[in-house]
């Protein structure tokens, strides 16, 4: 089995599994408790718009990626402050213009975009150097503001009206987060593609959910269940030439659903 | 002296030109005991966020001990309906209560002394002490309600505004918080809003009917006409003998 550890590719694949169950065990947990799962889809969406002007201007798709995905959560926190129009609505707009915008540039650039597929479902075996090298750095970003605004982040996700009465700027809190689950999302682009993205987001959350009695338990649990699905996926891809991506998914929802007839039988 | 809470003409809502409540003047005496009804979608939770800031006034004035709202904002503590947040949000009690001290920390999770000994005190006052490791949760809803209350009396204010606290929970448990009001409004000037007026009347020294405006008597009593003007329909009211002075405590 451990054969396969000779490829560098295969080294760079778990560090980038580990350095992306971090990153989505944290911001997953938010994610969960606070309904947002829709708004990744979004953001995740948004981030196709990056790409495709990273392949029109030449530079590298991953920083387009962010730059958009961060757009698009500013633009939702923003919008969503004046309460003038629906979040939901919001969110489907971005959705779609981010995607709309990809095409678009992809289509004007020169010449053929061989590995436009791996963004859309994900292929973990050509992470880069580089990339692992920002997934660290994004990695120690989450970890840090987590640490710091811990109690902020769970006072607004609890009970935002009470929050604010409290003196607590919410607004802000919330535009950290959103910020920091669009960073978390390019992270997992390389993994299993925009497509993908809000199943490694949610599910491993979904699950520490069942077992978690407070934020801190349900983001480590997270972290472990993350690390698993997306070391199981990678091995069985590998071994049975499967799309990677799709086959770290798969092992999520099969993962997720154990864990849910566990926990249905206990509560008995 | 100035009035723990008053309002001036005040006119608020979502939506400009559509106020969902309109000329709302309302003057309230330190440790009064008030309490707001009317129907659904009178405008009772308007009034409530108006009064804490959380909404804008579009006319009009709120003034908090005679100075602004953002002044004064600190001498507030808000009771949210218990029913409105995520049961399975895994947090405990402690926390709950924690929160509302957040204002004065920025860093790190754990607690001060000082901290503990003020979540410790607060959750005393509603005797939920022995639960402060649960989950949230896990808790009956009254036992939740009474969380929020000690949420609200972590700061130590001066006013208590609870927002249906007994909305969704049995009549007994219901007659407790009641009971744990009182006790608090020795030091603290309370209002409560509630649809309920059988349970709100028990308790309260004044009442006031909410229905787009505000009809305020000054009194407990709640004649006829108030509650006809309110609920824009007649209403029989059990009253024993007495006219007009009804819904107070029934002798049987």
């Amino acid at each position: 089995m451990f054969e396969i550890l000779q490829y560098d590719f295969m080294i760079n694949a778990i560090l980038a599994s580990l350095l992306a169950s971090i990153a989505c065990g944290i911001i997953g947990t938010y994610i969960v408790i606070k309904r947002l799962v829709f708004l990744s889809g979004g953001i995740a969406h948004s981030a196709y718009g990056g790409i495709g002007l990273g392949y029109l201007l030449s530079f590298n798709p991953i920083i387009g990626a962010v730059g958009s995905s961060v757009l698009g959560a500013i633009f939702v926190s923003k919008m969503r402050v004046n309460k003038s129009e629906n979040e939901d609505t919001l969110i489907g707009i971005i959705w779609a213009f981010g995607m709309a915008l990809g095409v678009l540039f992809i289509g004007l650039a020169p010449g053929y975009a061989p590995d436009l597929m791996s963004y859309l479902f994900g292929n973990i075996l050509t992470v880069s150097k580089t990339e692992i090298l920002l997934m660290a750095a994004a990695d120690l970003v989450i970890i840090f503001t987590v640490i710091i605004f811990y109690k902020q982040f769970q006072a607004i996700t609890f009970d935002e009206e009470y929050s604010k009465t409290a003196g607590l700027n919410v607004e802000l809190f919330y535009l950290i987060l959103f910020i920091l689950i669009a960073v978390t999302i390019v992270l997992l682009i390389k993994l299993v593609g925009i497509i993908l993205v809000v199943a490694l987001l949610t599910i491993p959350a979904a699950i520490s959910k069942f077992f978690a009695n407070s934020l801190i338990r349900m983001m480590l649990y997270s972290v472990v269940f993350g690390l698993t699905f997306t070391l199981v996926g990678l091995l069985l891809s590998y071994y049975l030439n499967l799309a990677s991506g799709s086959t770290i998914i798969i092992v999520s929802v099969f993962g997720y659903f154990v864990a849910y007839a566990i926990n249905t039988l206990k509560n008995k | 002296m100035s009035y723990a809470i008053e309002l001036k003409d005040v006119n608020a809502g979502y939506k400009s030109g559509n106020p969902i409540i309109s000329n709302i003047n309302l003057k309230v005496d330190e440790k009064e005991f008030l309490g707001i009804i009317g129907p659904n979608g009178g405008g009772k939770t308007t009034l409530l966020k108006t009064i804490i800031g959380l909404l804008k006034p579009q006319s009009g004035k709120v003034l908090l001990y005679g100075d602004s709202i953002d002044k004064n904002k600190y001498k507030i503590g808000y009771v949210p309906q218990y029913s409105y947040f995520d049961k399975s949000y895994p947090i405990t009690v402690k926390d709950v209560v924690a929160m509302g001290l957040i204002s004065k920390k920025m860093f790190t999770s754990k607690l001060n002394r000082l901290e503990q000994l003020t979540v410790e005190d607060s959750l005393n006052k509603v005797n939920l002490l022995e639960k402060i490791n649960v989950q949230i949760g896990h808790l009956s809803g009254g036992e939740q309600q009474r969380v929020l209350i000690a949420r609200a009396l972590s700061t130590d204010p001066q006013i208590l505004i609870l927002d249906e606290p007994t909305a969704s929970i049995d009549t007994h448990t219901g007659q407790n918080i009641y009971e744990l009001l009182t006790e608090l409004n020795k030091q603290k000037t309370i209002i409560i809003v509630s649809h309920d007026v059988g349970a709100i009347s028990r308790s309260v020294k004044k009442i006031a009917c909410m229905n787009k405006t505000l009809v305020y008597h000054n009194s407990k009593e709640i004649s006829k006409e108030m509650l006809e003007q309110t609920y824009q329909c007649p209403i029989d009211l059990i009253a024993h003998g007495v006219p007009h002075r009804v819904l107070d405590n029934h002798q049987h």
